[in-house]
């Protein structure tokens, strides 16, 4: 368990009172200041009058939908925005991301995951600005940071505990996003040596790597295969 | 009496129809007995005088209960036809619809013939009873003249006469009168307009063979009937008559009746033919209903023996437009439904789920802790089962985005177990793999191909028998990548291949072990959905599924299409029979 940020403030809206009092003691719990509100209208009056840091808003509401509220607010504020959502289809979350939403998590979700996804973003939000200045010698993959002369992965500017092989895959990986690699190449290029059985070797060190720098390690945001061609890292 | 037909007594109603038309009549006869009697020219008061006369010479008892009978006749005639009036009404309309059923041209000809009859006799009575003026000279030479009265028998015999006309008449304008009071469409029922119907009818029914059989005979018939009918008339002018001083006849009566030949059998050809172009046109029509255009017009004039038929042919669209208009929107329904109802479930089920979070954080007594851990797994179950609903109504109704690429089935495969690496080692069973290391190209969607092979192995995990041996095996052959698993089912599967693939089925029948029921139903749409086919077989326990996909052919050929499961010959290479354990 990771130490509560205190001080943060979070405004969770939903018209569904018990799913907001849910996901406020969940917050509390991890330490959180909880704002709640259960239309866009009193999202956005609350917004006007506290300073929040990171918004988790449901779509379906009355008087203001989640999306609308989410165009007000981005009218004026950069504030992180997780939006919750039932409708689970593609489209639904591609328009999500695109009216502004910097995450899309549909109902029903896993707490925990949601958890850290609030606390990726957090950090993101609030710690981000001097990753940049470091040195130039970074790859930057949306909520990932390698750092090609430490040799050290960076999640939400927590540095990741890899293996040898590991970083290696990863820093193959990520200096091609959204190339597609084979296992054989993967193989050739990380152990050096010729191809035999390689999908479950390559597969057992893709999976381990997903499940320290995924949020959701069943749902691949960044380390994904493609099925029936090999395994890429997607841009972010 | 059983007289009564739909709650109508139509004996009464008779009873009091013949009673007012006879009291009609009566008035009517009554009635021209007056007039005859008040206008002198006809010298009824002669007639009176004389039935008087006639009357005194009878007992005057007699007289009056003569008259009073009649008296009480016509009260009897006027109490019927008011007190069975309804009944009376529906005897009328009966008759008038009867009378319907009659040709007009009939009426017509009665109509006329009784003004034919009516008319002289009328002119010859009247001619009749005027008093003529006689001439009579005397035997001094004055002359006398006087009027010849009618004798009385006459004058009886000439009013029945007037009466009967009279009465004729009536009855006969009464009817007509019921007739078209009755009867709408008056004068649509005749004689050319059955001829015609009849006809059309005989048409309809006729088959087409016998149509044309019918045309010949009647074209053969007539050329036949030509010949005697030429030689007889070459015969009269000839020989009987003096028209053989005409010499142009003869060569005239030839030509004419080669004429009519040609006529009948140049009529007979364009019928023909003209059958046959309807045909032809027929056929055209069939085939673009048979290529999916529905909405031609019917292309035949009704004139066409062919017309019925291609007019049922355009009208199937209509049929067929609504069928497929219902189904299509039952569909949406249904899906709209699913999609509405897996909503509904969700957003309770986040609450369930956030709850349940929030329990596992309380310091529980260790039996609570362990309820918790039982709803976590069932509520964790029921969202599995939510989300495969909604994408197995997607994938059935044809809701899903595809983003096919060629892609190669066998590191799919591979993939696919590396990815399942924990629910593949973890059960109790020995999993044997034929899996070609050479591609096996096939264009498909992966991630839909995944969730296939991703079902059927955690099918093949969940429900195989402990310690027995799974096979999968992929084999390309014809144009087909054929990926097979078998495994030796737990329980006894009492369902046959293609109930098993329904939604929401499951081997044992006693649904109680874990997964939602629709894993095969998702894989089978999803294979589907890629242009290819999932079979499912059942042998007493031992379960075979069968994923068959066309293979991809790059890059000038397009996709071949999918074709029915062929028999299977062994070809040489990887995808040789065995079993090598990886």
């Amino acid at each position: 368990m990771e130490k509560p940020l205190n001080g943060k403030n979070i405004l969770v809206v939903d018209d569904d009172r018990e799913i907001v009092r849910a996901i406020a003691l969940l917050l509390e719990a991890e330490g959180y200041t909880v704002f709640t509100a259960y239309d866009g209208m009193q999202a956005l009056d609350v917004l006007s009058a506290q300073d929040i840091h990171l918004i988790l808003l449901d779509v379906m509401m009355p008087r203001l939908d989640g999306l609308s509220t989410m165009m007000r607010i981005r009218e004026k504020r950069n504030v992180p925005v997780i939006v919750l959502s039932a409708k689970s289809e593609d489209t639904d979350k591609v328009l999500g991301l695109e009216m502004g939403a910097d995450d899309y998590v549909t109902k029903p979700f896993n707490p925990m995951e949601l958890m850290a996804r609030v606390r990726s973003h957090l950090r993101r939000y609030t710690r981000l600005g001097d990753m940049y200045n470091q040195t130039s010698q970074v790859l930057v993959n949306g909520r990932l940071t390698f750092n090609l002369q430490e040799k050290v992965l960076y999640a939400d500017g927590e540095p990741v505990r890899l293996t040898p092989t590991e970083m290696k895959i990863v820093e193959l990986l990520m200096r091609n996003p959204g190339r597609i690699f084979p296992a054989e190449e993967i193989y050739e290029r990380v152990w050096g040596d010729e191809a035999y059985t390689t999908e479950n070797t390559v597969m057992v060190h893709i999976r381990r790597i997903r499940e320290k720098i995924e949020l959701n390690p069943s749902a691949p945001e960044y380390l994904k295969v493609v099925w029936g061609i090999g395994y890429k890292f997607e841009r972010h | 009496m059983d007289t009564n037909l739909k709650g109508i007594d139509v004996f009464k109603g008779v009873v009091s129809f013949v009673a007012m038309l006879a009291l009609i009549l009566l008035l009517v006869g009554g009635t021209v007995a007056v007039i005859y009697i008040m206008i002198p020219m006809f010298d009824g008061w002669l007639t009176l005088n004389a039935l008087a006369s006639w009357a005194s010479d009878l007992w005057m008892v007699q007289a009056v209960v003569a008259g009073g009978s009649i008296l009480l006749l016509l009260a009897g005639m006027i109490v019927l036809a008011v007190i069975f009036r309804k009944e009376r009404r529906q005897v009328a309309y009966r008759l008038g619809a009867l009378l319907g059923k009659l040709w007009v041209e009939v009426k017509l000809l009665l109509t006329f013939l009784y003004c034919a009859c009516a008319v002289p006799i009328l002119a010859k009575l009247i001619d009749v009873v005027q008093p003529t003026s006689v001439q009579w000279v005397g035997m001094d030479g004055q002359s006398w003249s006087y009027l010849d009265y009618t004798p009385l028998e006459d004058s009886l015999r000439i009013l029945t006469g007037f009466i009967s006309i009279a009465v004729l008449a009536v009855l006969w304008l009464y009817l007509l009168c019921l007739d078209i009071g009755v009867n709408r469409r008056y004068f649509r029922h005749n004689i050319i307009h059955s001829i015609l119907t009849w006809v059309d009818r005989c048409k309809k029914e006729t088959p087409l063979a016998k149509l044309d059989l019918r045309r010949f005979i009647v074209a053969a018939a007539c050329t036949l009937a030509i010949v005697p009918a030429t030689v007889f008339a070459l015969d009269i002018v000839d020989h009987r008559t003096r028209l053989w001083q005409y010499p142009f006849l003869s060569p005239l009566i030839v030509l004419l009746a080669i004429a009519g030949g040609c006529a009948i059998w140049a009529w007979y050809t364009w019928e023909t033919r003209r059958l046959l172009r309807d045909v032809d046109i027929l056929q055209w029509q069939l085939h673009q209903v048979y290529q999916g255009n529905l909405d031609v017009p019917c292309p035949l004039p009704q004139t066409s023996d062919l017309y019925t038929s291609a007019m049922e042919l355009s009208m199937i669209h209509t049929g067929l437009q609504r069928a497929v208009d219902e189904g299509v929107r039952s569909e949406r329904t249904k899906v709209e439904l699913i999609t509405n109802m897996s909503h509904d479930i969700k957003t309770p089920l986040t609450s369930v789920i956030g709850y349940i979070e929030l329990l596992k954080k309380e310091e529980l007594p260790a039996q609570a802790e362990d309820y918790v851990n039982v709803i976590a797994i069932k509520a964790e179950r029921l969202r599995q089962i939510v989300q495969d609903v909604f994408e197995v109504s997607k994938a059935a109704t044809g809701n899903i985005a595809l983003r096919p690429e060629p892609l190669d089935l066998a590191r799919l495969l591979r993939q696919t177990f590396a990815e399942l690496d924990e629910v593949v080692s973890a059960a109790p069973i020995t999993w044997r793999m034929d899996i070609p290391e050479e591609p096996v190209p096939v264009f498909a969607d992966g991630q839909r191909l995944y969730r296939v092979f991703q079902n059927l192995l955690r099918n093949c995990a969940q429900y195989s028998l402990e310690g027995s041996r799974a096979y999968v095996s992929l084999q390309a052959e014809e144009g087909q990548a054929r990926v097979t698993l078998r495994n030796v089912s737990k329980a006894e599967l009492t369902r046959t291949g293609e109930e098993l693939t329904g939604r929401f089925v499951r081997g044992d029948l006693n649904r109680t072990g874990d997964g939602s029921g629709l894993g095969l139903s998702i894989a089978q749409s999803f294979t589907e959905a890629s242009g290819g086919t999932l079979q499912v077989r059942t042998e007493g326990d031992l379960f075979t599924v069968t994923v068959t996909l066309p293979l991809y052919q790059p890059p000038e050929e397009p996709v071949p299409e999918p074709e029915p499961e062929g028999v299977s010959e062994a070809q040489p290479g990887p995808a040789a029979e065995g079993d090598s354990a990886q």
